[in-house]
């Protein structure tokens, strides 16, 4: 364990699926040099396959002995999927090949089967109840990194300043049993360097005092980074003073440091048309992915939105509204 | 010398073959297909799932390699054989390449380094091919510590023909400071996902160069005692609380697993490691605690009379 644990809240009421966080990640880190086909950041939409493709059912983490699980490795095509390339060169160059008079579609060279958000805004459920939302995942930098257990060359660790977790890329020798062992999925294997990879928390930004380019580039202002142990961040006040920011899947054993604040929803619709007063996403989805806690936080989100509704003072509305985005960070500050 | 050379081979006896390393004119053939190689008689050395640490092998599936060895004017070259039904020679996603290696101790004459890549104090070097075209020189402390070291030329080129991987790999070395050297094997198939402690291995084997005295007389370390009283000891003396090994219904995964004990280890060193647990610790979690810098073992050190001790040994020698 380290000495402090830097970490995130996404409020998934607030996340609108945009993917501004996965271009600023991709854009920052991986679009290039065999890390292509990786997002460390991705949205998906949930219920769905998410990315990669079942993760959820994939394996890995740690059994009730504490004992780590090997998981599945996930599959390049059929569950992360391979990055298009695109027939540019036909589509956009007008000298170039023509059928008739009109240039081809622009569209990928090798018909796709399975990519990130391949089944986005799907969700499940019947008209007028079908429901979805938005899962946003960087890796949880967990306090108990089943990928750190899994490593049998110590390649992998977490630093002591704020817990983040990394792959010393001189130690790691590509053996991938942290890819199989992680049950979030969020470590990749780099073809091209032979060695994993994964969400840094772009430290280098950290150790600027800046926000990890998803959650500053975050559009609909829904993240939220600060230490654990920081009672005027944040992370802290929304984790522990208000108790509305659950691990996702904390059974996997992991003590995951990426918190979600569940997302309420609308009333469901009967046969006439009239509002039940039954959340229209089904509290066992969430209490699937956030625990049993679930329903007493959606219960607290509602009397607190009423509050403000009223005209009353409720500081955690205010919290999670983020009046001004800099207020969603505290970062260069020392214990 | 002759001295240190008994010392060195007294362990060696019980499970060691004795791989002749031919005396060649220029130099050893890089082609392993080469019929300066196929020509000469091979020694097949037994191999057995890696089983001691996690994540480990399955106990089953022991499997064989085939051993030529070749001296030149200036290089030393191994060639090895095994079968494989299919090649698998790219690395990518979930997906590895077939490999395999020959371990030498660093210090030789001294005491030998545990099987499994050397232990705290005695390194072992390693010459590493993989057949997506990597070949490596490493160096190692025990499990888990393998690190690559600069290039020091060692040379390996790998063919796969008709179900049969054959691998040459040479070196410059100086002229050999002993007339036998240690040496042992590891293989991993890629296509069965082995990687890192994925793999076959071998115990220690000796190389004997020309002109090595023929007749070195090799001291019989079988034990004297009684495999049949020794499994019973297994239960009464409560290793078998902690080891697996063929016949013990508990399974238990607490310590290393014993499943080729003997075919693996050498009898002095399953003697030591009853008498001296901590003497050379096997690093797999949970075997040892540290303390004060020290990794101490959780087992109890052997208590009991000699002959029993000599029972346990005949029924470990004999789990090969």
């Amino acid at each position: 364990m380290s000495k402090r644990q830097l970490a995130m809240v996404m409020d998934l009421n607030k996340c609108i699926g945009c993917q501004t966080c996965t271009s600023a990640c991709k854009t920052q880190w991986t679009n290039r040099n065999g890390r292509d086909y990786m997002y460390w950041n991705n949205v998906e939409t949930h219920p769905g396959s998410g990315y990669p493709r079942n993760w959820r059912k994939s394996g890995g983490g740690f059994d009730a002995a504490g004992k780590v699980k090997q998981g599945h490795i996930p599959n390049l095509a059929r569950d992360y999927g391979v990055p298009f390339e695109m027939n540019y060169t036909a589509a956009l160059n007008p000298r170039g090949e023509r059928e008739g008079d009109a240039l081809p579609h622009l569209a990928p060279l090798t018909p796709p089967t399975f990519g990130p958000n391949w089944d986005e805004d799907q969700g499940a459920g019947e008209y007028p109840n079908s429901f979805h939302f938005y899962l946003p995942r960087i890796c949880n930098h967990c306090t108990n990194p089943a990928c750190l257990a899994a490593c049998p060359r110590g390649a992998i660790y977490k630093r002591e300043e704020d817990g983040i977790v990394l792959v010393d890329q001189e130690r790691c020798r590509g053996y991938q049993h942290c890819v199989g062992a992680c049950p979030y999925k969020k470590v990749y294997f780099n073809p091209r360097f032979g060695r994993s990879e994964k969400c840094i928390f772009c430290f280098p930004r950290i150790e600027q005092g800046l926000a990890p380019a998803c959650a500053r580039q975050c559009a609909g202002r829904i993240r939220f980074v600060s230490y654990l142990d920081d009672a005027d961040g944040p992370v802290h006040k929304l984790v522990t003073k208000w108790q509305v920011a659950l691990p996702l899947h904390a059974e996997f054993g992991t003590q995951p440091n990426v918190y979600y604040v569940p997302p309420l929803s609308p009333s469901k619709l009967d046969a006439q048309g009239r509002p039940s007063g039954e959340r229209r996403i089904p509290d066992a989805e969430l209490i699937e992915l956030f625990g049993p806690r679930v329903p007493e936080v959606l219960k607290l989100l509602e009397a607190e939105r009423e509050k403000k509704k009223r005209g009353e003072a409720s500081e955690l509305m205010d919290l999670l509204i983020a009046y001004r985005h800099e207020e969603m960070f505290r970062i260069g500050v020392k214990k | 010398m002759r001295r240190l050379l008994f010392a060195l081979l007294l362990p060696l006896a019980a499970i060691a073959a004795d791989i002749p390393v031919q005396r060649v004119d220029g130099e050893p053939a890089a082609d392993p297909m080469s019929s300066a190689w196929l020509a000469q008689a091979a020694v097949a050395v037994p191999l057995y799932p890696q089983a001691s640490v996690p994540p480990a092998m399955k106990a089953a599936g022991k499997g064989s390699i085939k051993v030529r060895a070749q001296r030149g004017a200036t290089t030393l070259a191994l060639h090895l054989e095994w079968p494989d039904r299919k090649p698998a020679a790219s690395r990518g996603v979930g997906e590895f390449a077939d490999a395999a290696a020959v371990q030498w101790p660093l210090q030789p004459g001294a005491a030998l380094p545990y099987i499994g890549m050397g232990h705290r104090g005695a390194p072992v070097a390693l010459w590493f091919w993989r057949a997506d075209g990597t070949v490596e020189t490493l160096a190692a402390e025990g499990f888990g510590t393998l690190t690559a070291q600069p290039g020091d030329g060692v040379k390996a080129k790998g063919v796969w023909k008709n179900g049969v991987w054959r691998v040459a790999l040479s070196r410059a070395v100086n002229k050999p400071a002993m007339e036998r050297m240690p040496v042992a094997f590891a293989v991993w198939n890629g296509e069965g996902a082995e990687r890192a402690g994925l793999k076959r291995l071998s115990a220690w084997q000796t190389l004997r160069f020309p002109g090595a005295t023929a007749k070195v007389s090799l001291p019989d370390t079988a034990s004297s005692g009684s495999a049949a009283r020794g499994k019973r000891l297994m239960q009464a003396k409560g290793c078998a609380a902690c080891h697996n090994y063929p016949g013990n219904p508990a399974k238990p995964r607490i310590a290393p697993d014993l499943s080729h004990a003997g075919g693996l280890h050498a009898a002095d060193y399953l003697a030591e490691s009853m008498r001296e647990p901590s003497k050379i610790v096997v690093p797999g979690k949970g075997y040892f605690t540290e303390q004060g810098g020290r990794r101490v073992s959780i087992m109890p050190p052997f208590e009991g009379s000699e002959a029993e001790r000599d029972d346990l040994l005949a029924f470990l020698l004999s789990l090969r």
